[in-house]
C-alpha cells in the first residue's frame, strides 16, 4: 500500500502538483546534501559536546544525481 | 569488551533537533567498545524526497551505501527512517539486477558504484545481536525496579518487513528485552503500534497532534513513568511537541520520552549528565530520582 502512494505521490509530483514544503526541502538537499541546513548555533553546540565534525557532501555528485534523476527540474520549475 | 565497528550513517534530523539521541548513543557505544566511523562524504538519507522522486531518493541511498562499502563497514543507523530506507535500498540493489544495473548508471557518472557487499543495522540490533543480550544484562549496574517504561517501537523499525526483516511488526520482543534487562518494566497499551505521524508533520500539523495525543493519553492510563523511543522523528513527536499537544487540547502529560541509550546508559552506571537529559524538553526527575534512592541506599 505504502508503495503505491508513493508511486501516486510522485505521478502528482510529474503532473505538477508539489506541496511548497517539498520544493523547499528539495531545493535544501541541492544544497547541503541533507534534508535540513544545520543552523550555526548547532553545530557549536555539537563541538561543545565533544562531538565530531558532520560530513561534508561533495555537492557536485549530488547536483549530477539530481539532474539525472529529474529533481532538479521539479524543484526549480521549467525556468 | 567487544571490538565492534561500524560506519555511522548520522542522517539529518538528529543533528539539526535530536543531538541528546547522538550523545547518549555515542557514550553507550564507547562503554560497550563498539566503534563509530564517521561518513565523511555522506547525504541524506533519501527518504524525504521519495514522495517526490523516488529515482533520486534510491541514488541518495545507493550512494550512502557505496560510500561504506569503500569504507569497508558495515552502516548503523540510530534513526528509524534512514534505518528503512538504507536496508530497504540495500536489499532491493542486493536482489533487483535490472535496478541494480539502472542506479549504478546514475552512480558511474559522480565516479561511484554499489557492490552490494555490506550490510545496515540499526543501533538496537547492534546491542541485541553484536553486543548480545545476556552480556548487555551482566553490564547493569544500576537496575530499576520500580519503573514502568511504555515502549514505541516506530514503523520505519519494522515496515516494510519484505525488505527489513527485523521482526513480526505485529508482535516485535526486541526493545522489549532490551527494556527489560534495566529492570524496568514493560507496560502493554491500547494501540501501541500506531504511527507517531511525523512523517506529515509539514503537510498537516493536526495529524501528528492527534496521533500523539492519543497515544500520551493511551500510556499514561496505564500507569506508565516513561515512554522510551529509538528514532528522532518519533521522540520529537512525543517530546519535543508535547508542551503543544498539552496547549491545544488543555491536557496535562508531563510524560518524560528518553532515547533508548538515555534508559541502559542510567542502568549501565553512566551518570546522567553524560547522557545529555538535560537535552529533553520533559523532564526526568521521576527517573533520576529512583536513581539518586539507589546511591544513597548503598552508600
Amino acid at each position: 500500500m505504502a508503495s503505491v502512494l508513493r508511486v501516486l505521490k510522485n505521478l502528482a509530483v510529474e503532473e505538477g502538483h508539489i506541496p511548497e514544503l517539498f520544493k523547499d526541502l528539495g531545493a535544501t538537499i541541492l544544497k547541503t546534501g541533507f534534508a535540513y541546513q544545520i543552523p550555526s548555533v548547532r553545530n557549536k553546540k555539537r563541538e561543545e559536546a565533544g562531538l565530531p565534525p558532520l560530513p561534508q557532501t561533495k555537492i557536485d555528485e549530488i547536483k549530477k544525481l539530481a539532474d539525472k534523476t529529474g529533481l532538479i527540474k521539479i524543484v526549480q520549475g521549467d525556468e | 569488551m567487544a571490538d565492534i565497528k561500524y560506519a555511522l550513517f548520522i542522517g539529518c534530523l538528529i543533528p539539526y533537533r535530536e543531538l541528546g539521541y547522538e550523545i547518549s548513543a555515542r557514550r553507550v557505544a564507547k562503554q560497550l567498545g563498539i566503534e563509530f566511523v564517521r561518513m565523511d562524504d555522506a547525504n541524506c538519507c533519501g527518504l524525504p524526497i521519495d514522495p517526490v522522486n523516488h529515482e533520486m531518493a534510491t541514488a541518495m541511498a545507493a550512494r550512502n551505501l557505496s560510500i561504506a562499502e569503500e569504507m569497508g563497514l558495515n552502516i548503523i543507523t540510530l534513526c528509524n527512517g534512514c534505518f528503512a530506507t538504507l536496508k530497504k535500498t540495500n536489499e532491493k540493489l542486493k536482489k533487483e539486477r535490472e535496478l541494480r544495473e539502472k542506479v549504478n548508471d546514475y552512480l558511474k557518472d559522480v565516479g561511484r558504484d554499489f557492490k552490494g557487499n555490506i550490510e545496515v543495522k540499526h543501533f538496537i540490533e547492534v546491542l541485541a545481536e553484536d553486543v548480545g543480550i545476556e552480556r548487555l544484562s551482566e553490564l547493569i549496574t544500576n537496575p530499576f525496579d520500580d519503573l514502568r517504561v511504555a515502549e514505541h517501537y516506530g514503523c520505519h523499525f519494522l515496515r516494510p518487513h519484505k525488505y527489513l526483516d527485523t521482526e513480526n511488526p505485529e508482535s516485535p520482543t526486541v526493545l522489549t528485552k532490551l527494556i527489560e534487562i534495566t529492570g524496568a518494566t514493560v507496560v502493554d497499551y491500547i494501540d501501541e503500534s500506531e504511527c507517531c505521524g511525523g512523517t506529515v508533520i509539514g503537510i498537516d500539523y493536526n495529524v501528528p497532534l492527534n496521533l500523539a495525543r492519543n497515544k500520551l493519553k493511551n500510556i499514561k492510563s496505564v500507569g506508565a513513568d516513561v515512554m522510551v523511543t529509538i528514532c528522532p522523528q518519533c521522540h520529537m513527536v512525543y517530546d519535543l511537541n508535547q508542551p503543544r499537544i498539552e496547549k491545544t487540547f488543555s491536557e496535562s502529560y508531563d510524560l518524560p520520552v528518553l532515547h533508548y541509550p538515555q534508559l541502559i546508559g542510567l542502568a549501565m552506571g553512566i551518570p546522567p549528565e553524560e547522557l545529555a537529559l538535560n537535552e529533553l524538553r520533559v523532564k526526568a526527575e521521576k527517573i533520576l530520582s529512583h536513581l539518586v534512592k539507589k546511591v544513597e541506599a548503598k552508600h
